[in-house]
């Protein structure tokens, strides 16, 4: 391989490391930013979806108050509309969810409240309302509330442990250029060694036994490795002395 | 001493790495692009320009001197350890610098140790990368780069003389480049054969690759956090053992075995002092464990113990139990093998059956010598008797073992490390076997350690797999002659 192309592989290794590294670093922090982003998003929905709930099995409860300490039928609807909201709000979050084990305890919360209700006012004993409502129903409201409450919390503990494995992609982001610059200085180091070994030392070996042999004429003998544009310099300058010594 | 031929064979070795961790980005790539992908690439390309540079320079067919063929061999060994933490570093996870270093120095010395909590957790393609430093460096990154190499000449007498145990050579009746051959193609084929054994055994082909790979190297890394024992396979077991006590063989010894020689297993006596000291050990821990109450059975205490017996005998390193909760007879049984370890010419590390059987002849010659002051009693190995140079070189070399296993424990104790898990953890890295007792016990890991104990065991772990003096010399090149 001759000198140009040695030096030219030589910067274009440089630069295809530090390009390739770069490419390397932009990709991982695209991909820190779209998990970064999805794990915002998430958070967001999960709060929305158990607010929603929240609010729902609130208004379920306004209106069996109503009914309960009033005996007004007339709330029956507003309950109805409070339950198809939470069953919705449900659905939204089992269909978000990744983890569905997560809303268990939602589901089993919902169908005792549900029940204990059904119960209650299927069995026609209208009368009894507020002790069913103080004793009965606020037990299942408080555990429907909690377990909303609880995967809230859990979900956003979720979130938390992704959060620190996102610590991971922004590691993977940044090391590969450090080390891709670490191993540039590397192989700079490497590159400056061969350069002056195979081109520097040779040219300056030439030059000083050219000026010897032009000023004592000390024969000119320069010992050199490698095969490139610098040994057939020194052939020729061999062969120069030669037809210069067989013309005088 | 030139630089740029050390190089240029250094630089060979980089580019052997980099098809490693080339395979290893194949693999990330069938595992739907896992996390590895990109470390790996990154890692490939980084290596490739690194081992590739100097062969833009330096032009082949240069003839070697002993010093820098000496000079490869360590410079091979390191700079394949540094190439070698370039995945776990890019990848990040529980490899911090220290970490990074200590698993590949791990996996270079085949030693097997971990720093890894959750193996489980490592993507596949670094989870090959991992065993593949452990296959790499059992067949020595440089004899096997020497193999692939079709332009040395007379170099290769030089690195062999570095690259193979002393011990090992005297057995081996080829010209060095056959013997390349040979070690090559036991080893390969150990290798496959142990591979389909294992995935007829249940293994699936993954895990059948990547503990074949431990087995034959006697590395130890496991795909499981809990080792062997996550499959709970006699079968698996028992496969395993068979394949660690051969791996832990000469393996010249093996060749001329298998192609019928005289020169083999049966006729060597250290092969049958090897075989036979583990039987003999495995039985005593076996019925210890059952005497014990460990085991309710003979046969399930048998088990566990020839396994972990096994496999710290031969420097592996795998777990089927948790051999810390053993009786103190098992502990200090597995210490000694730990530290006597397998055959020389096989993968293993530590002192080695040979030097030990040598040493208790010494010390027999030595009694019949005071009985007879005018004998002449010459020490014999194998039938062939030992120059006296030898045999000292030999006995220096156990005492600066154990001199150094002292000063070390000294050293990692002063560090805050327990008596127990400090010395363990040395003998355990020294010999390249990977799991001690106390904190770095068989079924817990390095990473409770504090780093600078991480470094100080990796500088074990390079002392015994360049048998000591092969890492002191490189101190004192600028004195040799």
């Amino acid at each position: 391989m001759g000198i140009r192309k040695k030096i030219l592989v030589g910067f274009v290794s440089l630069g295809f490391l530090l390009f390739f590294s770069g490419i390397v670093s932009l990709v991982e922090l695209t991909r820190l930013g779209r998990a970064t982003q999805s794990l915002l998003e998430t958070s967001a929905s999960n709060m929305e979806q158990a607010k929603k709930m929240l609010d729902a099995v609130q208004e379920q409860n306004t209106a069996l108050l109503q009914m309960a300490i009033l005996g007004n039928k007339q709330y029956d609807s507003l309950y109805l509309a409070g339950r198809n909201s939470f069953d919705k709000a449900l659905a939204e979050a089992t269909v978000t969810i990744r983890d569905l084990s997560e809303l268990d305890s939602v589901y089993a919360a919902r169908e005792r409240y549900n029940a204990v209700i059904d119960h209650h006012f299927s069995s026609q004993a209208t009368e009894d309302h507020i002790p069913w409502f103080i004793d009965t129903y606020k037990t299942s409201y408080y555990e429907l509330t909690t377990a909303i409450k609880n995967y809230m919390i859990d979900a956003q503990s979720t979130l938390g442990n992704k959060a620190a494995r996102l610590e991971n992609n922004a590691h993977r982001a940044t090391v590969p250029s450090v080390i891709a610059l670490g191993v540039a200085i590397l192989v700079i180091i490497i590159f400056f060694y061969f350069i002056d070994l195979y081109f520097v030392h040779p040219v300056t070996g030439i030059t000083q036994a050219l000026q010897n042999y032009l000023n004592q004429k000390i024969p000119f003998k320069v010992t050199m490795e490698g095969k490139d544009e610098v040994f057939r310099l020194k052939e020729l300058i061999e062969k120069l002395i030669m037809l210069a010594k067989k013309s005088e | 001493m030139r630089f740029n031929i050390i190089l240029r064979y250094v630089g060979l070795t980089l580019l052997l790495n980099a098809v490693f961790m080339l395979l290893s980005a194949g693999i990330s790539l069938m595992n739907n692009v896992d996390t590895a992908f990109y470390p790996l690439l990154l890692s490939v390309i980084l290596t490739t320009v690194l081992g590739a540079f100097p062969l833009i320079f330096v032009e082949k067919g240069e003839q070697i001197t002993s010093k820098e063929g000496y000079v490869i061999v360590i410079g091979a060994w390191l700079v394949s350890c540094f190439a070698g933490m370039l995945p776990y570093l890019l990848w990040g996870g529980e490899f911090s610098l220290a970490n990074a270093w200590f698993e590949s120095v791990s996996g270079y010395t085949t030693t097997g140790s971990t720093i890894l909590n959750d193996v489980e957790a490592v993507p596949r393609g670094l989870l090959f990368w991992r065993s593949s430093t452990h296959w790499l460096g059992g067949v020595g990154v440089v004899m096997f780069a020497l193999v692939v190499l079709p332009s040395l000449g007379r170099t290769k007498l030089t690195l062999s003389s570095v690259e193979l145990s002393p011990l090992a050579k005297d057995n081996f009746r080829y010209r060095t480049q056959k013997t390349y051959q040979i070690l090559l193609m036991v080893y390969v084929g150990l290798t496959a054969a142990c591979t389909v054994l294992l995935k007829i055994a249940g293994m699936n082909w993954f895990d059948a690759v990547n503990h074949a790979f431990s087995t034959i190297a006697t590395g130890g890394f496991s795909t499981k956090n809990q080792s062997i024992a996550y499959f709970d396979s006699a079968w698996i077991e028992v496969i395993l053992i068979v394949f660690m006590a051969i791996a832990g063989l000469h393996f010249g010894l093996i060749f001329a075995t298998l192609t019928g020689k005289k020169n083999n297993i049966f006729r060597s006596e250290v092969a049958r002092y090897y075989l036979l000291s583990i039987a003999a050990a495995s039985v005593v821990i076996g019925v210890s464990l059952w005497h014990s109450g460990i085991y309710p059975t003979l046969v399930s205490a048998l088990r566990y113990g020839t396994f972990q017996l096994v496999t710290m005998a031969t420097t592996t390193g795998f777990a089927t139990a948790d051999s810390t909760l053993w009786t103190p007879l098992a502990i200090i049984l597995l210490i000694l093998f730990s530290l006597q370890c397998a055959c020389a010419g096989s993968t293993a590390g530590g002192i080695k059956c040979d030097r030990v059987l040598l040493s208790v002849k010494v010390i027999k010659a030595r009694l019949l010598q005071q009985q007879h002051p005018n004998a002449i009693i010459r020490i014999k190995l194998n039938n062939i008797v030992q120059d006296n140079d030898f045999v000292n070189l030999a006995m220096l070399f156990i005492v600066l073992y154990l001199l150094l296993l002292g000063l070390g424990t000294i050293v990692v104790t002063a560090l805050g490390v327990d008596l127990m898990t400090s010395f363990s953890a040395l003998v355990a890295s020294m010999g390249n076997v990977g799991p001690g007792f106390g904190q770095v016990g068989s079924m817990d890991n390095y990473s409770g350690l504090p780093a600078v104990v991480k470094y100080i065991c990796t500088l074990y772990m390079l002392l015994g797999r360049l048998e000591i003096f092969g890492l002191i010399q490189l101190f004192l090149i600028k004195w040799w002659r």
